[in-house]
């Protein structure tokens, strides 16, 4: 059913908040969670999401919701040699009207293992591994990939570095895919390495901000639930995508509107490791609210440093000035000079 | 060369520190409260207040680049926050700055919403938020949601890139937390009046909380390649103690999209 008004979106809302399901994973029951020096479960560290399972399941997969050990193995071994493959090809020239490649090996942070409970997607609900977005979402998506070679306000929200969103900043991505936890007894913050965005979430408890106070974030609010940090977030800008990386395949693009609503659990399953889960809800959107559940875990050395976006963006310019001057050659005018 | 007017700072600063006394803050002798790991909490949404992000030298007030805007888009006077009231600029580099200042709303990099570097995210007229660990403090900026990692244990820790926001590494010296910022680009200017610096830039921060809702932030501004000799900013930060304070969002690259590509719109140049 598709809502027609705001009301009725929040009671639908409110409806299938009960049927929520919690995904827990395989947290060992000896494992203490440790506690910072005000009590609260402590979070704090630096992590990565980088992961070798892809965003929704695969179509070919059907209904297999998880892999077998030979499985992943075999999965990984063949990752791991496509790197080598990759990183000991030699260097190509890039030619006029040819290829222009893209990041090299160096740059990108190509996962090397599946996440840890094999499943056979991030996507854990619907039981399909697959967002249920409805098909006017996906014939929207399609108008704004189109449309982005003519103006930058279809572009990618990430591609004009302005953010990849909440929770897109969680969905893995090609590189940049790490994060910095701090707490305080009143404030949670997470440093994502991508466009140097900082989530802050307040644990006072107080109401959401004016619902007219709309934000490419949106308001978070979280509080403690036994060790699990769980953040609720609404007043969404209307102007953002839930996914604006290739890795989220389809559903790349698809609109987050101002009815958006998420709801994120952090707990930690280790020294070493976090379960971060999020459900989000957008009725004009998706059929029914969706999960993703991907680890947040340390690597040794692993380390954050300013990813100045916006301030070397020459995709944006170079995107449409390209579409402009094919263009212009199709109507027989020369190229503008750009400086 | 402009007339800096430097005959007004030391009355006022003596007025200030008489309103001070009066008010029974005792910079010397505030003791912060403490976080966890017993230092001095500077954690909360902060913000400079004055006409610095425009000229950090003393000014007058002046009439603004966009006429449609009058007085709205003017430019207030301000007292400065330059000790001494002038920076020591080499000669090459005062008039560079000058030529700065003619177009400065064509060259400003803050304009097309470029992170501002530091010390001006400092005294932009936005909020900031502090956020303590013992292993980091994270410095959370409204202004293009700017942000900066200080690292408080590893000082021998090199950047390996030259950054917009500078690479950060601090120490405690009793109230006061110090930090070393080092590998700034040479792109970012120290407000909208075409002030300048170098890749050689060195800059070493000091916040020092001064009562409950004060902090008196100072830096020091070492850059030989433009400078005659170090010199420093300093000015009061003051807490958001609205009750219902939080960061909000100055996310601004929307903002210069129109200014930066609008002119390679489908259909823009037809």
């Amino acid at each position: 059913m598709r809502p027609r008004t705001r009301n009725e979106a929040i009671r639908i809302f409110l409806a299938v908040s009960f049927l929520q399901l919690t995904f827990v994973a395989a947290a060992p029951a000896e494992y203490k969670t440790p506690r910072t020096a005000w009590g609260h479960p402590d979070l704090q560290g630096t992590y990565s999401n980088t992961t070798l399972t892809p965003f929704e399941r695969p179509e070919a997969l059907g209904d297999k919701a998880f892999l077998t050990e030979a499985e992943a193995a075999e999965l990984e071994r063949k990752r791991a040699e496509s790197i080598v493959t990759a990183a000991e090809a030699p260097a190509s020239q890039t030619e006029a009207g040819g290829r222009v490649g893209g990041y090299n090996q160096h740059w990108l942070e190509l996962g090397t293992k599946v996440v840890g409970t094999r499943r056979t997607s991030l996507v854990v609900d619907p039981p399909t591994g697959r967002v249920p977005v409805r098909p006017e979402a996906l014939a929207q998506r399609d108008y704004e990939l189109e449309e982005s070679f003519n103006d930058y306000v279809h572009m990618s929200v990430w591609d004009r570095c302005i953010t990849r969103g909440v929770p897109g900043g969680f969905f893995p991505a090609g590189y940049n895919n790490n994060y910095r936890i701090l707490q305080t007894p009143d404030t949670v913050a997470i440093y994502f390495e991508m466009i140097h965005d900082v989530r802050l979430i307040p644990l006072h408890g107080r109401p959401h901000v004016d619902s007219d106070i709309v934000l490419w974030h949106g308001d978070s609010r979280g509080r403690w639930e036994g060790d699990t940090l769980v953040v609720e977030t609404r007043n969404f800008s209307g102007k953002s995508w839930i996914a604006t990386s290739g890795s989220q395949g389809r559903v790349k693009g698809i609109a987050q509107t101002r009815d958006a609503h998420t709801i994120e659990r952090f707990t930690r399953l280790d020294d070493n490791t976090i379960d971060y889960q999020v459900t989000v809800t957008d009725p004009a959107v998706y059929t029914a609210p969706w999960t993703v559940q991907t680890p947040l875990y340390t690597e040794e050395g692993l380390d954050l440093f300013e990813y100045a976006c916006h301030e070397g963006n020459w995709a944006v310019r170079n995107t449409l000035s390209g579409a402009r001057a094919e263009e212009r050659a199709a109507r027989g005018q020369s190229p503008i000079e750009e400086n | 060369m402009r007339n800096h007017g430097r005959d007004g700072i030391a009355p006022i600063t003596v007025a200030l520190a008489f309103l001070l006394g009066a008010a029974g803050i005792n910079a010397q002798d505030f003791r912060a409260p403490r976080t966890p790991d017993d230092k001095p909490n500077l954690n909360g949404v902060w913000q400079a207040l004055s006409s610095a992000h425009h000229d950090i030298e003393g000014h007058a007030a002046r009439m603004g680049p966009i006429v449609e805007l009058g007085a709205l888009g003017s430019i207030p006077a301000g007292l400065g926050i330059v000790e001494g009231g002038q920076i020591p600029y080499q000669d090459w580099a005062r008039t560079k700055q000058q030529e700065n200042l003619a177009e400065w709303w064509k060259l400003d990099p803050a304009v097309k919403c470029f992170m501002p570097g530091i010390p001006r995210a400092n005294y932009m007229p936005f909020p900031f938020q502090i956020v303590q660990s013992p292993d980091f403090v994270l410095i959370a900026y409204e202004f293009a949601s700017a942000s900066r990692v200080v690292y408080m244990k590893r000082p021998d820790f090199e950047s390996p890139a030259d950054t917009w926001m500078g690479h950060s590494r601090a120490r405690w010296e009793g109230e006061t937390l110090v930090i070393d910022v080092t590998s700034q680009v040479p792109d970012t200017w120290l407000d909208s009046s075409g002030n300048h610096h170098s890749v050689d830039i060195h800059v070493e921060e000091r916040f020092t909380a001064i009562s409950a809702n004060h902090i008196q932030y100072e830096a020091t501004i070492t850059d030989p390649e433009t400078y005659t000799r170090p010199w420093k900013v300093s000015f009061p930060l003051y807490r958001r103690v609205d009750p219902n304070m939080q960061l909000l969002e100055f996310k601004c690259v929307e903002f210069a999209e129109e200014l930066m590509y609008g002119h390679l719109r489908k259909g823009a140049t037809e």
